[in-house]
């Protein structure tokens, strides 16, 4: 498996400002193989958009201390390298979806000059030629007229078709890894099928790998392959998305798939998860999701590590094994 | 036979807007009539657009009818014929974000008591006593120290608690809910929703529930209305929507919701 495009490794970071340091990530662990498309699932403050941001060292750099760990990128050591040599990988060989397209484009530019600009600045084509990419681009993203398309403003186009430029720019200059952080949240779900499924599509043809950051467990069960899912900046579980979602071994991801008030039982409450999100800067010594979780008990003092439950499906439980089986 | 509480019957509303000097014309809402009975959730879905939230505004009084009615409790409050009077306190509504719907000066007993101040002072002084104020508070799950406290220092669930008590400190016969879990994480949806549902069997209370999410519909609506570009397409049973939906929109709208349980 040496052809990894990401490989995240033991990676933990914290934000340190004014005396205070609250542990952001811990011991993340994640790799991306060409063509693969990985969901990283989690709530708000699980660290999801962190682990995207610190993949393209776009986090700021007078807080954020790493203290352990690697993220490799192609074989080039992120952590290691300046800030010129990374700059050069994003856009290019890196690419980004937000959630909010509106926000991603400029609102005073046509799409079609937006479009040029990320061409030109990624690739040795002429303008002529660039101005064909234009065309061809945006016919990739199934913009059904993009002769019309690029002559307009982001505010002439619909939620669906702003996100649909905005892939289009991220995949502008064929990158290896395309990074798309709650691509959907944001759009209608008639809307977000059709996205997701562009996405798909887009990563077969070119072999791009994808990291799909989403808290949607739906849309990660019907685009990815595996899933790796954080709690408090630490991955709980991670395997092929079928294991992880129809037999979650740990705790948390039970939790979450039952508090979902999709095929509950209308006459019953749904399950809830006792207590409250940990402080981050206070991270407790044992089992981060320890004093929430219903199956505790002594072991649970001493940090689990990740540990392999069955065939690429690894858990951060201590009960996992003692349970369900 | 449980009496309508609402019926809404022919309601339009269009925006008109002028852009570059050409006339506009947004027909948010175009021939909606549906009816809610008394102790009965009903859930309106659609994408946007497709004039959920605007249905909540005609309803709250925020915005003014075209043309056809509302009639709330027996009285036509709206459209033809309406004395133009709004039943203040007999109809609530919880909003989506409760970061923004909470005034951040305020503290939480003061937000809880404000939809007190349009009622009459006797009614003001039973439902506003601090003995009925505190059982409120406890009702959504919150506590007494609570009540001192301002917005900034609660979670977004807990917000939406407040949210909850304010809308019901009038004891409406009509709570609407204008998406009120979707600005919040799965987990905290979980608890909101729970609340939401005690609270409607606890106080037999009439809910109007807008969404997106039609997981959370199918979970809590009795009766769903599916609207798609301001016209209410189909109007059934939750069973029926979800089993045997008959309009092509609704189905569209089913078959792309992605979902963990079905082969993807």
């Amino acid at each position: 498996m040496s052809e990894l495009v990401l490989e995240i490794k033991n990676l933990s970071l914290s934000f340190d400002t004014q005396g205070a340091s609250a542990s952001i990530l811990k011991n993340v662990e994640l790799h991306i193989g060409p063509g693969e498309i990985v969901g990283l699932v989690g709530e708000s403050g699980s660290g999801k958009s962190v682990t995207a941001l610190a993949i393209s060292k776009l986090l700021p750099t007078q807080i954020t201390k790493f203290s352990s760990g690697s993220i490799v990128f192609n074989g080039i050591d992120i952590l290691a390298s300046s800030e010129v040599e990374v700059a050069k990988l994003r856009g290019k060989r890196i690419g980004f979806v937000f959630q909010e397209p509106m926000t991603a484009l400029n609102p005073t530019m046509t799409i079609g000059k937006q479009l040029f600009h990320v061409i030109r600045r990624h690739s040795e084509l002429t303008k002529t030629e660039a101005l064909a990419k234009v065309r061809t681009a945006l016919e990739e993203v199934l913009i059904s007229k993009p002769e019309v398309v690029e002559n307009q403003y982001p505010f002439q186009l619909s939620g669906g078709m702003r996100q649909r430029v905005v892939i289009a720019m991220a995949m502008a200059a064929n990158p290896t890894l395309l990074i798309a952080d709650e691509p959907t949240t944001a759009l209608d779900v008639t809307v977000q099928a059709e996205i997701l499924n562009l996405i798909a599509k887009l990563a077969k043809d070119h072999g791009t790998a994808v990291l799909l950051i989403s808290h949607d467990l739906g849309v990660i069960a019907n685009s990815c392959s595996r899933v790796t899912v954080l709690y408090a900046g630490e991955v709980v579980e991670s395997g092929i998305v079928s294991e992880v979602l129809r037999k979650p071994q740990h705790p948390y991801t039970q939790a979450l798939i039952k508090s979902l008030p999709d095929i509950a039982d209308r006459d019953n409450l749904l399950e809830t998860i006792a207590g409250e999100f940990p402080d981050l800067r206070h991270r407790p010594e044992g089992c981060i999701y320890a004093p929430r979780c219903p199956k505790k008990f002594e072991a649970c003092e001493v940090r689990p590590m990740l540990r392999i439950a069955k065939d690429l499906h690894s858990v951060a439980c201590w009960a996992a094994e003692t349970v369900e089986k | 036979m449980t009496e309508n509480i609402l019926q809404v019957s022919h309601l339009n509303k269009t925006f008109h807007f002028k852009t570059k000097n050409v006339k506009h014309a947004n027909h948010a809402v175009s021939d909606v009539s549906f009816e809610i009975k008394q102790g009965e959730v009903f859930g309106l879905v659609g994408e946007s657009g497709s004039g959920k939230s605007t249905i909540a505004n005609l309803l709250m009084n925020l915005e003014s009818v075209d043309s056809g009615q509302i009639i709330f409790n027996g009285e036509i409050i709206a459209g033809t014929d309406s004395k133009n009077t709004f039943p203040y306190g007999d109809i609530q509504i919880v909003f989506q974000d409760p970061r923004s719907s909470l005034d951040p000066r305020m503290s939480i007993r003061q937000i809880i008591e404000e939809p007190l101040k349009f009622l009459s002072q006797e009614k003001r002084s039973t439902l506003g006593s601090s003995e009925n104020i505190l059982k409120l508070i406890r009702a959504v799950g919150l506590r007494e120290e609570h009540l001192d406290r301002k917005p900034h220092q609660f979670s977004g669930g807990q917000r939406q608690r407040v949210a909850i008590a304010r809308a019901l400190v009038t004891q409406p016969k009509l709570v609407v809910l204008d998406e009120p879990t979707s600005a919040l994480d799965i987990s905290v949806q979980a608890q909101v929703i729970n609340l939401l549902k005690s609270l409607q069997k606890e106080f037999g209370l009439t809910y109007l529930f807008i969404s997106h999410n039609m997981g959370v519909v199918k979970y809590l609506c009795d009766r769903i209305g599916v609207l798609n570009l301001g016209k209410l397409v189909e109007v059934a049973t939750n069973e029926e929507i979800f089993n045997r939906p008959t309009h092509e929109y609704t189905k569209k709208l089913l078959s792309s919701v992605p979902t963990m349980f079905q082969e993807g």
